[in-house]
């Protein structure tokens, strides 16, 4: 993974990147959920004595497993993001409505104190006998219920005050690195002193406390993890999916990084959508006129993250246009060094397009013998005709393609998260 | 031979709780890296109760918003949430299997009797079923998958859960000590 | 008393981090800077007007600027701009070419055609050097309108400006109104020679 084969970048998530085949997601869903109850269990989540210890101060175990578990997985995806292993873009995160979220947690709390469990280790409690999680489970059952059977009362605070699939660090205005580092010192930091308050309501003893495992080791180590993300420049000057200079200017010398004018005028023409038309002028320009279909990026857009699923789509050809090729040699350069691959460039521009058109006829075109250029002739004479009597203004002829804008962020349904 | 006997019936120990956590850590983390989703529990309950009251009431089931699932098409038992929640019911018994924590009993503080406790673990589960749909997760859907992608969201629902928890587990410490 | 295999998975994870970020660091593409950091300089100062040119050229300061001719060498051979240096455009990277191009002194392209100037000067910045600029156009244009005599009107001249008033010829006419005959091509020489300007 994360390697290029056959020059194509595989990167995670595998099932919504189309590695996995989805077909088998269910069985790596029983799989992961094997994992997840197995550790819950051994981890002693299965009694609600020792669960409801974290907020009675004789047991923590709740903490320490989860902020050990949380800042792992973090520590992990900021590794593979770094690599480019994984497009955190495709994570699913919770959409953030302010109230909801709060008031969701609030009675939780209440739940989490009277119960005793929370869901995932009632489960774990019920499987293994404990007859007051089976008892939790169904009252979870009749609270899901009272949540359906009244969820028009409770339908605007469960929708207001939507904030988007917001992230803490930008929340807070700090680089994902910091915040990460951040997450960690915190956990650490909690484990030390939930040890020291666990110690003194058990009023352990030394001779308890002499035989505990020494955890110097593996904390440096994720704390330098995360410091190592903080140090690398963010921004990277090479990818491992970059395509190299030789081949930027192999295709443009062997002209593979061009589409024809004639091309572009036989989609119009035809209310073809083979290719997608990018325009690269100045949005300005854009609003005032652009072709049929045609989306508007500008080189900056291209290399950002949020592109990356519309272009590494290879389906159709993306094509590159301004009045000449000057911008669109550029967004070119930038979008094929980024490693996208089916990307290319308007030969000449609107300037040569409407030169061909309406443009002065070429006499010689029309005596010569060559059926081609003949043919050529008749389609733009055929053309001009279409394109003046306004069949290719027409912006409904050529639909714009679906493209994932970063505010136009696919929404995931609301499927009670978890 | 009692002795013996009680020896053998003994329980193993819990895991080091940061060794499990570790374990978890790479299990969510594959669990991002597979599916792109987070590790849950109550979403997997909300898909049972959503298919149980569509076959069962299916006109009261139609009047809601909060059942369109069951009438989307494909059926909402063969989705993810669910077969994670399964792997759950199965990983949960087989470590409670090998490590000789099987058994039938309810687990009360010292000073409530069965039934009182048994109420509680009804109201509290009442309440976290709530919860969690306000929440869009629970503990594991909401807090713990939420800190591993930095959530806003997420992590703001695990402040709230555990500051919750710690502001009123005064006036209920007669359930737990 | 160590947890055994806590301390073995975290170095497992840690030395799996250090091992990414060495593989990640070695296997990486010689470009000095990054695509972001490329698309945010590449709107800035890139083009030199044939009115700056033609004041450069006319106190003969050309010393003070490295202008380079990307076209092939019989080109060059056939007529060039005074001061130019021939580096071909495929061979713009080649590391013999690298102390010329030592960001010393402001560099300016040209080519046979602009795009390709322009696409020479977004792989030097790739390369993270900065200060190169294109000069509008191709030889034959800045040979017309800047060397030979300055044209007022062309002194901003560059390929990416609208030739055509477009939405005129694309409006929703109705059926059978003829448009006027649209503008001639403004780079009548030129344009004469290549009957198809955009191929290069």
């Amino acid at each position: 993974m994360g390697l290029t084969a056959n020059g194509i970048l595989i990167m995670g998530p595998f099932i919504p990147q189309g590695i996995i085949n989805p077909d088998l997601s269910l069985f790596f869903a029983l799989l992961l959920g094997l994992g997840f109850g197995y550790v819950l269990e051994q981890a002693g989540f299965s009694s609600a004595r020792k669960l409801a210890g974290v907020f009675y101060g004789y047991d923590f175990v709740v903490l320490k497993v989860f902020f050990t578990a949380g800042i792992t997985a973090m520590v992990g995806l900021m590794f593979f993001s770094y690599l480019g292993w994984v497009d955190m873009g495709l994570l699913y995160i919770q959409p953030t409505f302010l109230y909801s979220a709060i008031l969701g947690g609030v009675i939780m709390g209440f739940g989490f104190i009277l119960g005793g469990f929370c869901p995932g280790t009632s489960i774990v409690g019920a499987v293994i006998g404990k007859a007051d999680a089976m008892v939790f489970i169904l009252g979870i059952f009749l609270g899901m219920f009272v949540f359906g059977h009244f969820y028009h009362v409770f339908e605007p605070v469960y929708t207001g005050h939507f904030l988007g699939h917001l992230y803490a660090y930008d929340a807070l205005g700090i680089s994902r690195d910091w915040f990460g580092l951040v997450m960690v010192l915190m956990a650490i930091a909690a484990f030390v002193i939930t040890q020291m308050i666990e110690d003194r309501v058990n009023k352990a003893g030394p001779e308890i406390t002499g035989q505990r495992p020494n955890y110097m080791v593996p904390a440096f180590l994720i704390i330098a993890a995360a410091f190592i993300f903080v140090l690398l420049p963010s921004e990277r000057k090479s990818h491992l999916a970059d395509a190299p200079p030789s081949i930027l200017i192999e295709e443009v010398l062997n002209k593979q990084a061009y589409v024809s004018a004639q091309r572009i005028i036989h989609q119009i023409r035809n209310q073809r959508s083979e290719l997608i038309l990018i325009d690269t002028r100045p949005e300005a320009e854009y609003r005032r006129f652009t072709l049929p279909g045609a989306i508007h990026l500008t080189v900056k857009q291209i290399p950002e993250r949020q592109w990356r699923g519309f272009f590494n789509d290879n389906s159709k050809p993306k094509v590159f246009f301004g009045n000449g090729s000057s911008g669109a040699m550029e967004a070119w350069m930038i979008a094929r060094r980024a490693g996208y691959r089916n990307v290319h460039i308007m030969e000449g521009g609107l300037n040569h397009l409407f030169g061909l058109l309406f443009g002065e006829p070429t006499d010689s075109a029309f005596e010569s013998q060559d059926m081609v250029e003949r043919l050529d002739d008749r389609f733009l004479r055929e053309a001009r005709h279409y394109f003046l009597e306004g069949g290719a203004s027409e912006k409904a002829a050529i639909p714009k393609p679906h493209i994932r804008a970063p505010e136009a962020r696919e929404v995931i349904p609301v499927i009670g998260g978890c | 031979m009692n002795q013996h006997i009680a020896m053998n019936t003994q329980p193993k120990p819990y895991m080091n709780p940061y060794l499990a956590g570790f374990l978890l850590g790479l299990v969510l983390l594959s669990a991002y890296m597979i599916s792109g989703r987070g590790l849950g529990a109550s979403g997997s309950a909300r898909q049972v109760l959503v298919t149980a009251v569509g076959s069962v009431a299916p006109a009261y089931a139609g009047n809601s918003a909060f059942y369109s699932d069951f009438f989307s098409g494909s059926s909402p038992m063969m989705s993810w949430l669910v077969f994670l929640g399964a792997g759950v019911v199965l990983g949960g018994f087989f470590s409670g299997a090998i490590s000789g924590r099987l058994g039938f009993k309810v687990e009360r503080g010292p000073r409530i009797t069965v039934r009182t406790r048994l109420l509680f673990a009804l109201s509290g589960g009442l309440l976290f079923g709530l919860g969690a749909q306000f929440g869009r997760g629970c503990t594991s859907g909401a807090a713990l998958s939420g800190l591993a992608v930095m959530s806003a969201g997420g992590i703001l629902t695990m402040m709230a859960i555990f500051g919750t928890g710690y502001l009123i587990a005064y006036f209920f410490k007669k359930l737990w000590v | 008393m160590v947890v055994k295999e806590l301390n073995a998975g975290a170095l497992l994870l840690f030395s799996l981090i250090m091992l990414g970020v060495a593989f990640n660091l070695l296997t990486a593409r010689n470009y000095g800077k990054s695509n972001q950091a490329v698309a945010r300089l590449l709107s800035e100062d890139r083009l030199v007007s044939y009115m700056e040119l033609s004041e450069i050229c006319r106190e003969g300061s050309q010393a003070g600027y490295l202008i380079v001719d990307l076209r092939p060498e019989d080109e060059y051979r056939a007529g060039h701009l005074p001061g130019a240096v021939n580096i071909q455009w495929d061979q713009i990277l080649d590391r013999r070419h690298k102390k010329l191009i030592d960001g010393q002194r402001p560099v300016f392209l040209y080519a046979d055609r602009e795009h390709k100037s322009m696409a020479a000067r977004v792989l030097l910045l790739g390369q993270g050097i900065e200060g190169v600029r294109v000069i509008a156009g191709n030889y034959a244009t800045i040979k017309a309108w800047a060397l030979d005599s300055l044209e007022p009107s062309k002194s901003f001249y560059h390929e990416d400006k609208a030739r055509f008033d477009f939405p005129r010829y694309m409006r929703a006419a109705p059926a059978g109104s003829q448009q006027t005959a649209p503008d001639t091509p403004l780079v009548p020489g030129a344009d004469a020679v290549t009957p198809l300007p955009g191929g290069c």
